[in-house]
Parts: C-alpha cells; structure tokens; sequence
C-alpha cells in the first residue's frame, strides 16, 4: 500500500532566475537577488527584496496571456511559469487527470490591494474579487492547462508550499492519485511588506540566516513546483525518475502565534518524523537546505532544534534565503526545487551573510559553495506563523 | 482497505441558533441580505483574559474546537480546517485602513491573526494540539478538501482522533464585493457565516452513530466524469445509488446552478428524496460545510426535519445513507458520503 514517490519535473522562477538553469547559475555563483525594490510600488523605496525582475506585464507576454481579457495576479503569474517548466521537464503534454496542490497564502492580494478603494464603487472592478482567495490563486495556475481535475490550495502561511508538497506525496502513497503538480507561489505585496515590517522582523540589510548579528528576514518571491508520480505511471509513460520524496514530517509546535518555542519543539517533531518515515538516521542526511529566515527566533530555535536531532559532525547546512529572500508560502516549493537541483547535480550552495555562529547552538552554515559533492539524502526544512513546521527528505533512486 | 471513520460529535455556529439544533423544528428565517452569525456568549465558555485579542472567526472556531476536545485534547491527533476566506475581518481591517491612510498604518495583532492557518493554530495553540495541522483554502471545498487529508490520515493508520473544522466569516464590504461579483450566483437566500466543527476518529464508541465514508472533489468536471464520481464513490463503500435514503443539494435560488441540481438529480437520483438547507443556513464560502452538518445531524438522530424537504419522494424514516452534494461558482463541486452505522 505505501508506494514510492518519484519526481520526474520542476519548475521555479525567483529574484535569482526565471528558470532551473538561471538558478543554479546564481546558486554557485553566490549571486544574491536581493536589491531595492523596483517592481512594486510601495513608500520604502530603500526596501530590500528578493523581486522577480519582471513586470507583471512582461511575465504575462512570455507566457500569451493577456492580461487585458483574462484576469491573472501576479503570484498566479509565477505559478503558471514554474508549473510549465516542471511539467516540460516531465514531459507532460496532453494527461488528463492531474491533481494540483498549491501552497499560498498571500493569494491574489497584489490585485485586491491595487484595486480596494475603487472596489466598492466600481462595478468593474469587483468581479476581480475572486482573483483574493487562495483557492482562485491556484484556479488561476490549473485554467491555463489543460490536464488537472483536482486542486488542494494548502494554506499554512510560510510552510504552505511544503504542506503540499506532502499531500501530494501522501496522495501518491496511498494509490489515490498517479501525477501530482505540487509547490507554491507568492508574490510580493504591500500588505505583508507591511505586516512584517509592523511585527519588526524585516531587516534593513541584507539578511544574515544562522549569523549571530542577523537583524531579521528580507522578503522575496516567486514559485516552485514538482512533478509527483508513481511507479505505474513513470511506466506507462516510460520515463526516468530524477530522485524521490523519501520523508516527511508535520507537526504543530503550538507555542506561539508568531514565535517559535526556545527549544525548537516543532521543528524538532517535524524533523524527527520525517526522519521515521523515510527509515533513515539522523546519519544519512547529507544535507539540510534550512528555513533559516534570519530572524533572531527563528535561527535560534531551528539551530537548536538540529543539534538536538542530529549528531552528525559532517551536516552540511545552509539557508538559500539569502539569495532569494524569503518567498513565505512559496518557500517550501522553491527550496525543495533547490534541495532537489543539489541532489541530483551534486553541488551546495553558500549560506551568503555568515561570519560568526550562534553561541547556543554552533552551527556552522555553509561558506563556500561545493561545485562537486556526493549527495544521497537531503532534508528541506519549512516552518510557518502559528507553529506549521515540515521538513521534508529527498533522496536519490 | 478502507479503514471506518466515525463522526463522534459535532458542532455548529452560524445563522441559526449557535451549538444546538432547534433550527431542525424552529428555524430563525431571513429574507436575503447578509445574516450575521449569532454568536453564542464567550465569556461564559472561554477565559475572557485568552479571547480579548481573538475575532470572532477564532473565538468560534475555539469554542466549537474546546466543545468537541473536552477537557482533554491529549487524544487529539492534529487539526484540519478549511476556510475559504480566512480571517477576513482583519486582513480587511488592515486593507481598509492602508486603502485611506496609506502603507504607514501599522496593525501588527491584525497582521498575526490574518493568515488562514490563524483559525487551525489558535486553537492548537489554546488547546495544545502539538500533531499534524493543515489548513486548506479552497473557496467552497475549503472544508471537504480538510475532509480527503484526515481520511488518507485515517486510512494510512497515522492516527485516531482528528478535529476537523471549516470557518468563514464575512464582513460587511466583502459581503458588499462577493454579492456584486455574483460569484456565488443569483441567489435567493442570503449571504451568512458558517462554522462547523466535526470530531473525526477511527474509534467507535457507544455514542458513534455515524461514518464518513467518502469525500471527492472536483474542479469544473465533466458530466461524464462527474457522474463517475458519484459511482465510485458509492462503489467504494459498497453502495448503490438505491441504497442512498436521501441527497442533500446546495440549491441557493440561482436558477442556473439549482437547474444542475435538480437535473443530476432526476439522472442519478430520481426515486430519492432531496433535502437542502441553504434555506435556514444561507450561503458562503463555507456553506456546504453545513450542508454535511445537516447529514451528520440527520443520521445521528435517526430523523429526516420536514424543513430539509426540497423534494419529496418518500418520507425518510430510517436514514441509512446520505449523498452530499455542492456547487460552487460553476467550478468547485464537492460530493460526500455519510452512512449510519447504528446496528
């Protein structure tokens, strides 16, 4: 009854590449998207964000959409390019029958918060309300295609993407489904910019994951999805899994609506479970592509967490927030695309921004990239408001 | 192998009299509009020192969480909720004010309680419920697709006891822009809040009267594959479609969207009776959350309410099993099965 779950696609566009190729590329050459802000149109003009540097405008032209028939958000926007690019690699062109699991949370606000005070009084204007909800944001993704028939929108703020990504795993365990698109997308909007920014965990600086001096998290976004499938449809399709989903773990750490308990309990459960599942020790992980936001809570409370869990003196971790901000419910889809792109090609990127380690935990993050490393299981951590940790392991065929 | 999964208990607040079932014999009617919830008195139930920060979505979906929990929620596997809005009232807050006075407004409780996941980590939070928690938002199969994870979690053995929920609130400005955008139809009834809450577990009880058999939901299916669904569904739970005592359909007064009910009705059904609720309910994002709700109520009092009947084909005396059945903006369709399980 359990079966295996391959990944035969991806597909991820973030402020370091509008492709897996461009991503990589940045990732060994320690190259930051983080900059000033330039697409969206907000007061802090100093803000520093990991932007998509496209125009809505010009994501839609690339991808034929027309913007003035068809009503499409920006993270939708996102969602439908990573979706392409996954389900080309996978070579999926005309199946039917696809479920879709999408993470989001931020949805379609960047089209509600343009549009909120004209909205009651234009009668124009209100029908795109339905571009809000998190449910359209993916009906958005799935109307542009013409292969899924079932869609689950997971909206467990910066965990969404991963909490999908486990459904869709467990779908496929359990026989109930045969492909599966999963991941998440995100787009920057005012509305979070400032929400962050009213909670004082936005940093100023470029953000320093797993650094003593970090002074908090920079915002980024973007999408990342992968082709789920099982065995009977990688042969009936003849073709080649890339790795598989081996692990996964979802706890609540119920502790705090915004902040992480001091021992990392939640993570530690996520973690731990995910390590269960995939009948692995602690040993076997290689490496570990953390949340790591750069929050003084959150680095603290995940470090502690890991040197609770993990013995392994050999670990290899490291936040790729720093290149791509954090991409909130995008965030799992995107690092696990990463996570998955270093597995199978046998390369870790830096942890940009770290000097000096965190006393209570120790723990050292990557500081130069490997171009060549041997990898056989990788964890991919995300942790949301509310105490929703996942981690999730991916492991080699 | 399917494993069984019992509904032990349930709750509801919404339109109707909160957390008991006298709209079954006396319901409160309204005549369209937008109908608030009636909020029972929290304070009563809930410490007023835990609830002062919390909006009405979440002391709701508290209240109902603690009444179906008890005293002790260490049996409590984890949280599965659906929302489709999520918790509106302060992302709209903080819209309206950012809408007037710009982005310099500051509303960081309003910002922390506006996630969707808010709703399942509060009460996780109040009610220390440290396992598996997901929330889904799906517009009107928010809470069957909260539904499909607990039975694969039910089914991979992966727990016993699960709270699963949908909770939607709804303010007056989004009433205003749902309502104008027609995304729920022409509706006849009226718009409303729904809250349900069920208590899911692999365990049957004395007091267990009913099981969840099967959930299934679709987006924009075709007939053809609608009405396969509808087949395994019941196949899967070794039914067939005369087996079913009674269907319940959202009709909402949208006269395209109910000429699919009665159609699919007179296809699949046509020697059943057919109930709805959208009349004592109203309708919303959650709405069809009632509607199992209803049949979760009907099967575990053994009684079909005269109120429920849109057609009625014959009088249901001893309802075995129950079809539910919701269309939402012509997109979302969700079907579910619910079979009594008193010997």
């Amino acid at each position: 009854m359990n079966q295996q779950v391959y990944i035969t696609g991806m597909g991820i566009v973030s402020s370091i590449g509008f492709n897996k190729e461009e991503t990589k590329a940045s990732l060994l050459k320690e190259k930051t998207g983080i900059e000033k802000v330039a697409y969206l149109s907000t007061i802090d003009e100093n803000l520093l964000v990991g932007e998509v540097k496209q125009s809505d405008e010009a994501i839609a032209k690339s991808l034929k959409i027309n913007t003035e028939s068809q009503l499409v958000d920006r993270a939708s926007l996102l969602g439908i390019k990573a979706v392409k690019e996954a389900l080309d690699e996978a070579d999926i062109r005309d199946e039917a029958d696809i479920v879709f699991v999408s993470g989001t949370t931020v949805g379609g606000m960047s089209t509600t918060e343009k549009n909120y005070s004209n909205y009651l009084s234009s009668d124009d204007l209100n029908k795109s309300i339905m571009t809000h909800t998190c449910g359209s944001s993916s009906e958005m993704i799935v109307d542009y295609f013409n292969s899924f028939s079932e869609i689950y929108t997971v909206s467990t703020a910066c965990s969404s993407a991963a909490n999908a990504i486990i459904l869709g795993t467990r779908l496929i365990e359990q026989g109930k489904a045969d492909i599966v698109v999963a991941g998440g997308c995100e787009s920057l909007t005012k509305f979070h910019i400032n929400g962050f920014k009213s909670l004082m965990i936005q940093s100023n600086e470029l953000c320093r994951p797993f650094d003593k001096e970090r002074k908090g998290l920079n915002l980024g976004e973007g999408a990342g999805y992968i082709v789920l499938e099982s065995d009977k449809s990688l042969k009936s399709r003849k073709v080649k899994p890339l790795c598989r989903v081996s692990g996964w773990g979802n706890a609540c750490d119920a502790y705090h609506q915004t902040a992480m308990s001091e021992d990392g309990n939640g993570p530690y459960a996520a973690m731990k479970e995910a390590l269960d599942k995939a009948k692995l020790s602690e040993k076997d992980i290689d490496y570990i592509n953390l949340h790591g936001t750069g929050t003084p809570n959150n680095d603290l409370s995940e470090g502690i967490a890991i040197k609770r869990l993990f013995s392994n003196s050999e670990l290899l971790v490291s936040s790729t927030k720093s290149y791509t901000g954090h991409t909130t419910s995008a965030s799992g889809g995107i690092e696990s695309v990463i996570s998955i792109m270093s597995l199978i090609n046998g390369f870790l990127p830096a942890n940009l921004g770290f000097n000096s380690v965190i006393e209570e935990h120790n723990i050292e993050p990557i500081k130069n990239s490997f171009k060549t490393v041997n990898l056989k299981h990788v964890m991919c951590n995300s942790f949301g408001f509310g105490g929703n940790d996942s981690s999730l392991i991916f492991s080699l065929i | 192998m399917n494993k069984k999964v019992y509904i032990n208990s349930f709750k509801q607040i919404s339109s109707q009299e909160p957390l008991i079932d006298s709209w079954s014999s006396e319901p409160y009617t309204y005549n369209g509009g937008f109908v608030r919830s009636i909020d029972p008195e929290y304070k009563k139930y809930l410490p007023i020192s835990k609830i002062r920060r919390l909006g009405k979505i979440l002391r709701r979906a508290l209240l109902i969480s603690k009444e179906l929990v008890g005293e002790d929620s260490n049996d409590i596997d984890g949280i599965l909720f659906g929302t489709g809005l999520g918790c509106v009232a302060s992302t709209d807050k903080i819209l309206s004010d950012m809408s007037v006075n710009g982005e310099s407004v500051s509303h960081p409780t309003d910002f922390m309680l506006s996630t969707h996941n808010t709703i399942a980590s509060t009460v996780a939070i109040h009610l220390g419920i440290k396992g598996y928690n997901s929330t889904y938002s799906d517009n009107g199969i928010s809470f069957e697709n909260a539904l499909i994870d607990a039975l694969l979690l039910f089914e991979k053995g992966e727990c016993e006891n699960l709270l699963v929920g949908a909770f939607d609130e709804l303010t007056n400005d989004f009433y205003t822009l749902v309502s104008k955008s027609n995304v729920l139809g022409d509706i006849s009834t009226y718009y409303s809040e729904h809250s349900v809450g069920l208590n899911l577990s692999s365990l049957k009880t004395e007091e267990s009267k009913l099981e969840l058999n099967g959930v299934k939901t679709l987006y924009k299916p075709s007939k053809d594959k609608l009405f396969r669904s509808f087949e395994n569904l019941l196949k899967d739970s070794g039914c067939s479609f005369d087996d079913i005592d009674a269907v319940i359909f959202g009709y909402n007064g949208d006269s395209k969207q109910d000429d699919e009910y009665t159609k699919i009705g007179l296809e699949l059904f046509p020697n059943t009776s057919i109930l709805h609720y959208k009349h004592i309910f109203g309708e919303g994002f959650s709405a069809s959350a009632m509607g199992i709700y209803v049949g979760v109520f009907c099967l575990s009092n053994n009684i079909v309410p005269d109120i429920l009947y849109k057609k009625r084909y014959n009088k249901v005396l001893n309802p075995k099993h129950l079809v539910v059945f919701n269309i939402f903006n012509n997109k979302n369709y969700s079907l579910t099965l619910l079979s009594s399980c008193i010997d």
